[in-house]
Formats: C-alpha cells, sequence, structure tokens
C-alpha cells in the first residue's frame, strides 16, 4: 500500500506534466492515465492514513514499510542524461524537478498519517538506466523458471 | 449478402450488435467507444478508443468487432485504437445505464474525475450510489476495486445484496 501510494502520487505529478507533451500519443495517454493514478492515489493514500493513524501495530508496520521504500524513490528523481533534450523538444519535464511538488503531496498524507518521512539516504539506484542489483537475477530466475523447466510449454 | 450493397446502416447495425465481453447487455458502441466509421468498398475501418488502460477486453472487442464486420461481407476490416479524447464514462447514455442497472450493476453516478492539479485526492467519503436491485441509497463501499478493475464492490444495507459499482472516470 505504501509502495503504491508513494509511486502514484509521483505519476500524478509527472502526468499532469505530460499532457502538456509536444508529443501527441505521449499527450493522449497522460490524460487517460491521470484519472486513473489519482483514484489509486487515493486508495492507498487513505490506507497509508488509516494504517498509520490506526493501532500501534499498523502504524508501526506502515511506518517500517516506509522507511525500506524511501530510498528508492530517489530513482524516480534520479538525472538522466536524455531529460534535457526531452525537456528542449517539448516532450516532457526533467523528472528531477518533480521531487518538491511530489514531496509535498507525500508529506501532506504522511502527516495526517501521523508517519514520519524518512531522511534522505546516499544510497542510490540505477535500475531505470539498466544497472539493476543483484536481485534482479533472483527475479528474473524466479519469472523465467517455468519457461526453462518446460521450454515451449502452453497453457 | 454480396460485398458491393453492405450500406453504412448495416455496418452499424452489425456494430450495434457486438457485446462487451465483460457486460454482454451492452454492446460496443453502447459504450461509446466506437468512434469512427469509414467504409471503402469491401474493406472498413473503425476507430475505438479503449476504456481503461489494460483492460483486458480491449483485444477481445477488436477481435470481435473484426469478425462481425467480415462475417456480414466485409474482405478486410482495419480497427484503429484512438487514444485521444481519452474514453469517458460521461459518454455512457442513460438508456445504457439503465441497461446496466438492469444487468445488476450501478450505473456510474457521478460526473468523471475532475481535480485540478495539486488538489488533494484523499476524501474518505465514498459516492453512495442506489443499489440496482432495491434502489436504497443506504449502500457502502467494501472495496474500490471489484471482479474488474472498472468496478468497486458495494453491498446495499436495505436488502444486504452485494453489488458492484461502474466507477466514473
Amino acid at each position: 500500500m505504501l509502495r503504491n501510494f508513494l509511486f502514484s502520487t509521483f505519476q500524478i505529478v509527472l502526468f499532469e506534466k505530460l499532457i502538456s507533451s509536444k508529443d501527441a500519443e505521449l499527450s493522449a495517454i497522460a490524460t487517460k492515465s491521470l484519472k486513473e493514478a489519482r483514484y489509486h492515489a487515493s486508495h492507498s493514500g487513505e490506507w497509508v492514513i488509516r494504517l498509520g493513524d490506526g493501532t500501534e501495530v499498523s502504524h508501526n508496520k506502515a511506518q517500517a514499510a516506509l522507511d525500506y521504500l524511501w530510498p528508492y524513490t530517489n530513482e524516480f528523481f534520479a538525472e538522466c542524461p536524455l531529460d534535457s533534450l526531452v525537456k528542449e523538444a517539448g516532450i516532457g519535464p526533467v523528472w528531477g524537478e518533480l521531487h518538491a511538488e511530489w514531496e509535498a503531496q507525500v508529506k501532506a498524507v504522511l502527516t495526517e498519517a501521523t508517519l514520519a518521512m524518512p531522511s534522505t539516504t546516499p544510497f542510490k539506484s540505477y535500475g531505470k538506466f539498466g544497472r539493476h542489483s543483484e536481485h534482479m537475477g533472483h527475479m528474473l530466475s524466479e519469472m523465467q523458471y517455468l519457461q526453462r523447466a518446460y521450454p515451449g510449454g502452453e497453457w | 449478402m454480396s460485398a458491393q450493397t453492405i450500406s453504412r446502416e448495416a455496418a452499424w447495425d452489425c456494430l450495434h450488435a457486438v457485446p462487451d465481453p465483460e457486460i454482454p447487455v451492452i454492446s460496443v458502441t453502447d459504450l461509446g467507444i466506437v468512434r469512427e466509421l469509414e467504409i471503402d468498398g469491401t474493406h472498413a475501418k473503425v476507430t475505438v478508443t479503449p476504456t481503461y488502460s489494460g483492460c483486458p477486453a480491449t483485444e477481445m472487442i477488436e477481435t470481435s468487432i473484426k469478425q462481425a464486420l467480415v462475417d456480414i461481407g466485409f474482405k478486410t476490416v482495419d480497427v484503429q485504437m484512438q487514444l485521444f479524447p481519452a474514453w469517458t464514462t460521461d459518454w455512457i447514455n442513460d438508456s445504457t445505464k439503465e441497461k446496466l442497472r438492469q444487468y445488476g450493476i450501478a450505473p456510474p453516478g457521478q460526473e468523471a474525475d475532475s481535480h485540478s492539479p495539486g488538489e488533494s485526492v484523499i476524501s474518505f467519503v465514498p459516492y453512495k450510489p442506489a443499489c440496482p436491485r432495491c434502489g436504497s441509497k443506504n449502500t457502502n463501499r467494501l472495496s474500490r476495486f471489484g471482479a474488474t478493475a472498472c468496478k468497486a464492490l458495494y453491498r446495499c444495507d436495505a436488502c444486504l445484496e452485494p453489488f458492484e459499482y461502474f466507477k466514473p472516470i
């Protein structure tokens, strides 16, 4: 629920910018997806508040989930070499510039949920540039297990 | 029917009869997703606007439209997806809403999402649609996601029956 909340809030901030993209298809997808992202953020955001401001157990679990996930949110805003080209061409925003808006929206919900916003850590992840951590190999072997065990299998 | 005689009218009639795979009481034209029909001899081009992102019915709707038009004599059918303007439940007309209600699904009762940028999405006050069976507005949302992503699960506190609500989008 925490992950959905952090991510769909990011989607809202991003899609609001992509609506005015010069790329017609991207703009159309953003216009449509924004409505769905808002529904997801509303759903998960309300749960974050219920859990955070719920019982001691639910509060501690929600805080632990938030602390665990928080470092990964750095990656949303990681500088990408394509950013300036994309912005110059009017296709989309520089993602790093979305940080303040995202943080403001996230903070409003976390405050209501009585959850403490974790501090920024030096941790960096680079999945969006195709540089993955050791988890990727384990995940792929799990997901590819069936096809590897039974080549050509269909159902 | 020979290929030369397929009229626009016949083609539209055919489209009016293509059911939504998930809710067979309504057709693809009832949903408002068929935006355009162009006919050139035995070739038909249909422009369709998808409903929800990732809706598993989209591909099936495309196949059903092709098959239905081929069945009435078209040699080739091209189904084009058009993303803009985005589909909205506001395009579902009143008679279709009534069909949904009779089928047991509460039709979208609010206008589609109209948040302004930066506006909070948190409300905690779910909309209370009328129960499609007994008409009571004494209803409660049990889950924001029903059997499909486009519906939410509710219960009527008057007749105690569960039902699904077609979310406005």
